[in-house]
């Protein structure tokens, strides 16, 4: 039943996206470029019209494994392998951040708390819903309109303290 | 179930075990905390005894003994992060 | 093919032809970003095991750091001019 399937995967794909991006703006990401590369990114967005903190976050999850990689790399081991897999993701996610010069709360936390929630769902909606989730909700906002995602996160990051 | 649950438990007790005994502060105490590199018994502590120990369980099995390896590698991985990654 | 896989797919070859079509380089690696999700996506549900899980993250671990590399001297490289 396809149209069951795609709903499942849009419900997913909120899920996810608030997963990651309520836990990566509260671990600061709108607030500053964590590395030098994400000045650039952020600065470019700022210069096509979009919000600076917005673009901040969105340089962040570039140049580092974040609560979005986290999400990814979690509904992945997942699906493969339950919620030890989970715990492998959220191992790997630390040292891809350390690697990447980053403290690792963000990605790690966004690892464990959707582990937990697909464990909690895994009846309803099961865990490859939330790969393909996950990807539609970093789609919209690395790869859709960026001008007006910075926008939607800067908004989010005032609300959360995190920007300006 | 029920073993599993055990096998994990030990790691996670082992890690905060060791990770007192290293002498690794509670929290970090760098403030904001959320930008801190330093390394405590509650953040990366438990988190990679676990991780540690799924990988252990799935190549080698239920073993008790690699548990506590688990948590002994867990809190000497987070202790010497910077030694091995680095300092940010 | 699985609906799973489609989506995945097709948002993957949407960002590659945006890729293709955007002048900046910092919006490149944004579009490139998300083409690393969605492959490293692929290469687990395709491969299908533990150990696709273990590439699959490798596989993205690696193009997060080569991006940070790229976004970094891209950096340095208008500090210089």
């Amino acid at each position: 039943m396809e149209i069951v399937e795609i709903i499942k995967v849009v419900v997913a794909g909120i899920i996810c996206w608030l997963n990651f991006v309520l836990i990566d703006t509260y671990f600061g990401l709108p607030e500053k470029p964590g590395v030098l590369g994400a000045k650039t990114i952020g600065e470019k967005i700022r210069d096509i019209g979009g919000n600076i903190h917005g673009g901040y976050f969105m340089g962040n999850i570039v140049c580092s494994p974040d609560a979005s990689a986290g999400t990814l790399l979690a509904s992945i081991m997942s699906y493969l392998m339950g919620v030890e897999g989970g715990l492998i993701a959220a191992l790997l996610v630390w040292i891809g951040n350390r690697l990447c010069a980053d403290p690792g709360y963000a990605g790690t936390i966004g690892a464990l708390t959707i582990t937990a929630i697909i464990y909690l769902l895994s009846p309803i909606i099961e865990a490859k819903y939330f790969i393909a989730g996950m990807v539609l909700a970093i789609f919209t906002i690395q790869g859709f309109e960026h001008k007006y995602a910075s926008i939607l996160l800067g908004k989010i990051a005032k609300k959360m303290n995190r920007g300006e | 179930m029920g073993d599993i649950a055990i096998l994990y438990l030990t790691s996670l007790i082992t890690s905060l075990i060791v990770a007192l005994i290293l002498k690794l502060p509670l929290i970090p105490k760098e403030k904001p905390v959320r930008f801190s590199f330093q390394t405590s018994i509650i953040f990366p502590t438990p988190i990679l005894a676990l991780g540690i120990e799924a990988i252990f369980r799935n190549l080698f099995g239920n073993y008790i003994v690699l548990a506590v390896f688990a948590g002994l590698f867990g809190a000497l991985l987070s202790k010497y992060s910077d030694k091995l990654f680095g300092e940010p | 093919m699985d609906i799973v896989e489609i989506i995945i797919g097709v948002i993957a070859l949407l960002m590659a032809i945006r890729i293709f079509l955007t002048r900046s380089r910092a919006r490149k690696l944004l579009y490139l970003c998300c083409l690393s999700f969605c492959i490293s996506a692929l290469i687990a549900l395709y491969v299908d095991s533990p150990m696709g899980g273990i590439v699959a993250i490798t596989y993205f671990v690696c193009s997060t750091l080569s991006s940070n590399a790229i976004a970094y001297t891209i950096e340095q490289a208008k500090d210089i001019e």
